[in-house]
C-alpha cells in the first residue's frame, strides 16, 4: 500500500461523509433541496442573527418560507448531523482503539460491556434525577464513569489473565450483569422518569440539545487528536504488548490512554446519544477493507470519517426520508454491522 | 568470552521470580555473571526451569527479584532499572517464540516498526531508517518478502522477518527466546547460520533460551544451565559438557548423556 493511495482513499473517504452529511440534512419531513442547503451554509455566519420568522404578517411571504427553511437547516438538521458525525467518528474510533488494544477483531464498546458501563450510569442520573431528562452535564460525567469502571476492569483482567477469550466473555457478561441493574432501577422509578429513560435508551443521534453540542463536540475532537497521536503505539501494538514494549512503547501509559479515551468517547456518546450498537465493531472492518492497511497513522483519520459516514447513513435511513416515520436506530446499524461481523468470523481473522 | 573488551552484558547476584503483594516466587537463583560484544550465548535448562524468566528479566521486560542487571557503562549507565522503555530500546531488541499476528501489515511496515526508538512521534522513516530497514531485510534473506503480507508467510520466514526487525532497531544486544521452537529442522538450520552470521559480522551479542541442546552445544560461545532448583551455571560449552554438569541436569530414567559424543543416548536401547 502505497502512501499516495492511502492518501487517495482517505480523501473518497472524506468526500463521502461530506455527501452523506448533506443528504442527511438535506432529508426529512420537509426536503430541502441540496442547493438550497449549500447557499444556506455559505451565509451562516451574516444571517443566523436575523433567522427569525416576521412576527406581524398573516400571510407568509417567500421571505419567511426561506427563513423557515434556513431555521430548520441551522437550528435542528445542522446540529443533528454534526452530532450523528461525531457521535460515529467516536464509536468507530473506540472500536478501533480496542480491537488494537486486545488484539481481538471483535471488540468494540458495545460488545464488552464499556456501552453498558456508560448506560448503567446514565440510567441511574436520568432514572434517579428526572428534572435533568436526557443530555446535561450531570448524565455526561456520571455515563464517563460507569464506561471507565467497565474499561478498567477488563484491561486489569486481560493483563492478569493474558487471555482474550476470557476478557471478551467477562465483557459480554458485565453487559448482562450492568443491564439487569438498570432493569432493577428501572422498577423503583417514576413513571415520567422512565419515560424520559425509554426515550434515551433507544438511541438516537436527534436528542441532543443544543447546549450539549457545545461540551460533545470539542470533547470528541480532543479525544480524536489524542488518539491520533497514539498512532505509533497503536502499530507497535499490533505485534503484541512484549514486542512493542521492546521498541519503547511506553505501555502503561498507552494502557491508561486507551481506558481514558474509549471511556471518555464511549460515555460521552452513550449519555447524550442512548446506547449505539454495531459502528464501533463494524466500521473499523469497512476502514481496513477500504484502505487496505493497519498503519494507524492512515486507520484513524480513517475510521473517523468510515464512523461518521456509517452513522450518518444510519440516521439517514431511519428517518426513511418521505414516509413521516422513524426506525429505531439501533435495528439499522445493526443490519449494517452484523454482515461484517459475521465476514470477519467465518474470514478466520480471529485470534488462534 | 573473546578479548578483554568491557562488558557488554553484566549480572550481579541475579535473582528473578515474580512477586505479587508480599508473596514472591523464586525461579532462578543468585546468579552473577559477565559477557562482552560478539558472543552466542545459550540459556539451557528443563522445562519450567526458568529460561523465559531469566531471560525477560535480563531484557529488562519483568523486574528482578534482587540483584541488578548492567548494559554497557555499568553502574554508572548500564543499570537497566533506571531506564526507561524508550532508553531500553537502544540497548537491545527482542524475538519471541510466537511470531506475532498483526493483521494487514507488510514485512517491510513490521521491519520498519523496529526503527520506532528512532524515529518521530509519527514513526516517519528518515534516509537513514529505510537504509536500516533494507540492510536488515537483506541480512536475513528477507528482502524478496517485502512487499508480502506477513500473515502469508510460513513460520520459518516469519521468524526471519521478526529477526530482521530487531536488527534494524539496531542494538548491540539482542534477545531470543525459543527462536526455533516452531520450525521444521532446515529452517532450524538456516537459523543457526543467520545467528551466527549476526555475531561475526555485526560484533552483536545474542542470548538464546533453546531447547536444542545440540544447537546450545555446537554454535554458542558461553553456556547458562539452568537446574530444575533454579541454580544457573555458566561456562564454555565444552567445559560444561565434560564437567558432567550437563548430564546432572538433563539426564532422567535411562536417558543419559554421552560426555564423549555429546550427545543424549538411552542405556536399555543404545
Amino acid at each position: 500500500m502505497t502512501l499516495n493511495r492511502r492518501k487517495t482513499g482517505l480523501t473518497l473517504t472524506g468526500l463521502l461523509v461530506f455527501l452523506l452529511f448533506m443528504i442527511n440534512i438535506s432529508s426529512g419531513s420537509v426536503k430541502i433541496p441540496l442547493r438550497d442547503i449549500a447557499w444556506i451554509m455559505l451565509q451562516r455566519g451574516d444571517t443566523a442573527g436575523s433567522a427569525v420568522i416576521g412576527e406581524d404578517k398573516s400571510i407568509p411571504t417567500e421571505e419567511d418560507k426561506q427563513i423557515r427553511v434556513r431555521n430548520i437547516v441551522l437550528q435542528i438538521r445542522f446540529p443533528r448531523a454534526l452530532a450523528a458525525a461525531f457521535g460515529g467518528a467516536a464509536l468507530a474510533l473506540c472500536g478501533l482503539l480496542l480491537q488494537t488494544f486486545f488484539r481481538n477483531p471483535l471488540a468494540g464498546p458495545d460488545v464488552l460491556g464499556i456501552a453498558s458501563g456508560a448506560g448503567l450510569g446514565a440510567a441511574v442520573t436520568i432514572l434517579a434525577v428526572p428534572v435533568l431528562s436526557t443530555g446535561g452535564v450531570s448524565v455526561l460525567a456520571a455515563s464517563i464513569t460507569g464506561s471507565l469502571a467497565v474499561t478498567a476492569i477488563l484491561i486489569s483482567l486481560v493483563k492478569k489473565y493474558e487471555s482474550m477469550t476470557i476478557t471478551l466473555l467477562a465483557g459480554l457478561l458485565a453487559g448482562y450483569f450492568l443491564h439487569s441493574l438498570t432493569g432493577i432501577l428501572i422498577r423503583f422509578s417514576s413513571n415520567q422518569a422512565v419515560r424520559s429513560y425509554i426515550n434515551w435508551s433507544a438511541g438516537s443521534f436527534r436528542n441532543i440539545a443544543e447546549k450539549d453540542l457545545n461540551i460533545f463536540l470539542p470533547l470528541l475532537a480532543a479525544s480524536f487528536i489524542a488518539a491520533f497521536l497514539l498512532s505509533k503505539q497503536c502499530d507497535l501494538y499490533l505485534l503484541g504488548e512484549d514486542y512493542a514494549l521492546s521498541m519503547g512503547s511506553d505501555t502503561k501509559y498507552f494502557r491508561y490512554s486507551v481506558i481514558l479515551l474509549t471511556s471518555v468517547m464511549t460515555g460521552a456518546v452513550t449519555a447524550l446519544c442512548g446506547p449505539v450498537s454495531f459502528i464501533g465493531i463494524a466500521a473499523p472492518h469497512f476502514c481496513r477493507m477500504a484502505l487496505k492497511t493497519d498503519r494507524h497513522s492512515t486507520l484513524i483519520p480513517g475510521v473517523i470519517f468510515t464512523g461518521a459516514a456509517l452513522a450518518l447513513a444510519a440516521d439517514t435511513i431511519s428517518s426513511l426520508p418521505g414516509s413521516g416515520m422513524m426506525l429505531p436506530l439501533n435495528s439499522v446499524t445493526a443490519i449494517i454491522g452484523t454482515p461484517v461481523v459475521i465476514k470477519v468470523l467465518l474470514k478466520g481473522y480471529y485470534e488462534r | 568470552m573473546k578479548g578483554n573488551k568491557s562488558p557488554l552484558l553484566e549480572l550481579k547476584n541475579l535473582a528473578t521470580g515474580y512477586r505479587s503483594g508480599r508473596i514472591s516466587k523464586e525461579v532462578t537463583k543468585s546468579f552473577t555473571t559477565s559477557v562482552s560484544e560478539g558472543n552466542i550465548i545459550c540459556l539451557i535448562g528443563p522445562n519450567g526451569s526458568g529460561k523465559t524468566t531469566l531471560l525477560k528479566t535480563i531484557s529488562g521486560m519483568i523486574k528482578p527479584l534482587s540483584g541488578t542487571v548492567l548494559y554497557a557503562g555499568g553502574e554508572k549507565s548500564g543499570d537497566i532499572s533506571k531506564m526507561s522503555a524508550g532508553e531500553l530500546a537502544y540497548r537491545r531488541a527482542l524475538v519471541l517464540t510466537k511470531p506475532p499476528e498483526p493483521g494487514m501489515m507488510s514485512v517491510s511496515e513490521i521491519v520498519s516498526l523496529g526503527r520506532a526508538p528512532h524515529t518521530d512521534w509519527k514513526g516517519k522513516l528518515s534516509a537513514v531508517d529505510r537504509e536500516a530497514v533494507k540492510n536488515s531485510l537483506e541480512i536475513t534473506g528477507s528482502a524478496p518478502l517485502s512487499n508480502r503480507i506477513f500473515r502469508t508467510l510460513s513460520d520459518g520466514e516469519k521468524q526471519k522477518v521478526m529477526i530482521s526487525r530487531a536488527l534494524a532497531q539496531d542494538t548491540p544486544l539482542i534477545f531470543f527466546d525459543e527462536p526455533a521452537a516452531f520450525l521444521d529442522l532446515p529452517s532450524r538450520m538456516e537459523l543457526s547460520w543467520l545467528l551466527t552470521g549476526i555475531r561475526d559480522k555485526g560484533g552483536k551479542t545474542l542470548v538464546i533460551t533453546t531447547h536444542d541442546i545440540d544447537f546450545a552445544l555446537k554454535y554458542s560461545d558461553l553456556m547458562w544451565i539452568i537446574d530444575s532448583e533454579g541454580t544457573v551455571y555458566d561456562g564454555l560449552p565444552d567445559n560444561l559438557a565434560a564437567g558432567g554438569i550437563i548430564g546432572r541436569v538433563f539426564s532422567r530414567g535411562d536417558i543419559t548423556f554421552n560426555i564423549e559424543k555429546k550427545q543424549f543416548e538411552n542405556r536399555m536401547h543404545p
